[in-house]
């Protein structure tokens, strides 16, 4: 903090550590002291103080004045919530179990650095490369395949042979 | 059993809470019931509608325990922002809705049967927190009514510290402002 100090500034700090000049750190109370003592300063402070004594007063109403003069009678009620709501058993069971997901993920995050994933898509690459070197070896012939003995016969032909003969027959 | 859930933190209780503890609850209920009542009547100025926020606020507490996570922040701070937000989304509400029939009659509620001097005291902090923006009065009412230290009052406006403490400066130079405008008026009027 510079010596001199501005308004501004002045108005930070109080913000910050209150309007007790004394309970100020040394870093920046004898500058503060001294702005406070021009007449811009004492302005300042005098307008400050106003708004401090309004909150006073006002906070001097306290929350208790309750609607039915009675604060007990208000937290009896809250303590009966449990009395007539049921708890979302099912949002908490789907909440825990994305809390375990994302737990599992922040635990297996070793899994998912850089030469992990490296080493796990040269394993990939890997089998896929023996997979299709495998299939290219193993092609069937059609002459030995009984599946390709199948493939030769059409049921077609049979087909249109018969209704040939039905529509032949009624002529 | 009982003496054991006072010297458990707020944490601790919520854990019971979830797993379904109407004791933890309670105990809840009783270590913070009447603070957080206060807050929404700060906001509200209305204090049978702040009981029904709060306990709605509670209702959720109870019903919802599990979308409360300890590693983000305290209790209190996620419960503040709860009460909080449920009082601007009711303060947003009724102003759009339109002004009853006979608005202008003159206000019986809370403050008719507070000394005259505290209530003059609290009608004129209204009218200057009334000028501020909702922001601004957020901050006021959650450091200088709640007693939260500037930095605990960031974590539930969700704002760094310096951000909020510029908010506080421009809301106090508002406030101060507002007071001096009054006077003014005061004085001209008796001129």
């Amino acid at each position: 903090m510079t010596e001199e100090m501005t308004l501004k500034e002045l108005e930070v700090l109080s913000v910050k550590f209150g309007r007790d000049l004394e309970s100020w750190p040394d870093s920046c109370r004898p500058a503060a002291e001294a702005l406070a003592a021009t007449p811009e300063g004492q302005q300042l402070m005098k307008a400050n103080n106003a708004v401090d004594h309004l909150i006073e007063a006002a906070r001097a109403m306290g929350p208790e004045t309750a609607s039915d003069g009675n604060s007990d009678a208000f937290v009896d009620r809250l303590m009966d919530i449990p009395v007539y709501h049921h708890q979302k058993t099912q949002a908490k069971k789907s909440r825990q179990t994305i809390l375990w997901m994302k737990d599992w993920f922040e635990n297996a995050s070793g899994w998912l650095s850089t030469a992990r994933l490296a080493s796990q898509a040269a394993a990939f690459a890997a089998v896929l490369v023996v997979g299709m070197y495998v299939g290219m070896n193993s092609q069937f012939s059609a002459a030995d395949s009984t599946i390709s003995a199948f493939d030769t016969v059409d049921i077609g032909d049979a087909l249109f042979a018969s209704s040939l003969d039905y529509s032949l027959d009624e002529q | 059993m009982t003496e054991a859930l006072d010297l458990s933190t707020d944490e601790q209780l919520v854990a019971l809470v979830c797993a379904g503890d109407k004791t933890a609850f309670r105990a809840l209920a009783q270590r913070h019931g009447q603070r957080f009542r206060a807050l929404a009547f700060r906001f509200t100025g209305d204090m049978a509608l702040a009981e029904d926020l709060v306990q709605e606020a509670f209702v959720k507490l109870w019903t919802n325990a599990g979308l409360f996570d300890a590693r983000k922040a305290k209790f209190t701070t996620w419960f503040y922002r709860i009460v909080v937000n449920k009082c601007l989304d009711e303060k947003r509400k009724r102003k759009i809705a339109a002004l009853p029939e006979g608005f202008d009659a003159p206000d019986k509620a809370p403050l008719a049967d507070v000394g005259m001097e505290t209530a003059a005291a609290a009608a004129r902090l209204k009218k200057v927190l009334d000028s501020l923006s909702e922001r601004q009065k957020t901050a006021i009412i959650l450091c200088y009514f709640d007693g939260l230290s500037n930095l605990e009052a960031a974590a539930v406006m969700t704002l760094n510290i310096k951000a909020f403490e510029s908010l506080m400066v421009r809301a106090r130079t508002q406030m101060r402002n507002m007071m001096k405008a009054d006077k003014e008026n005061l004085l001209s009027a008796f001129a």
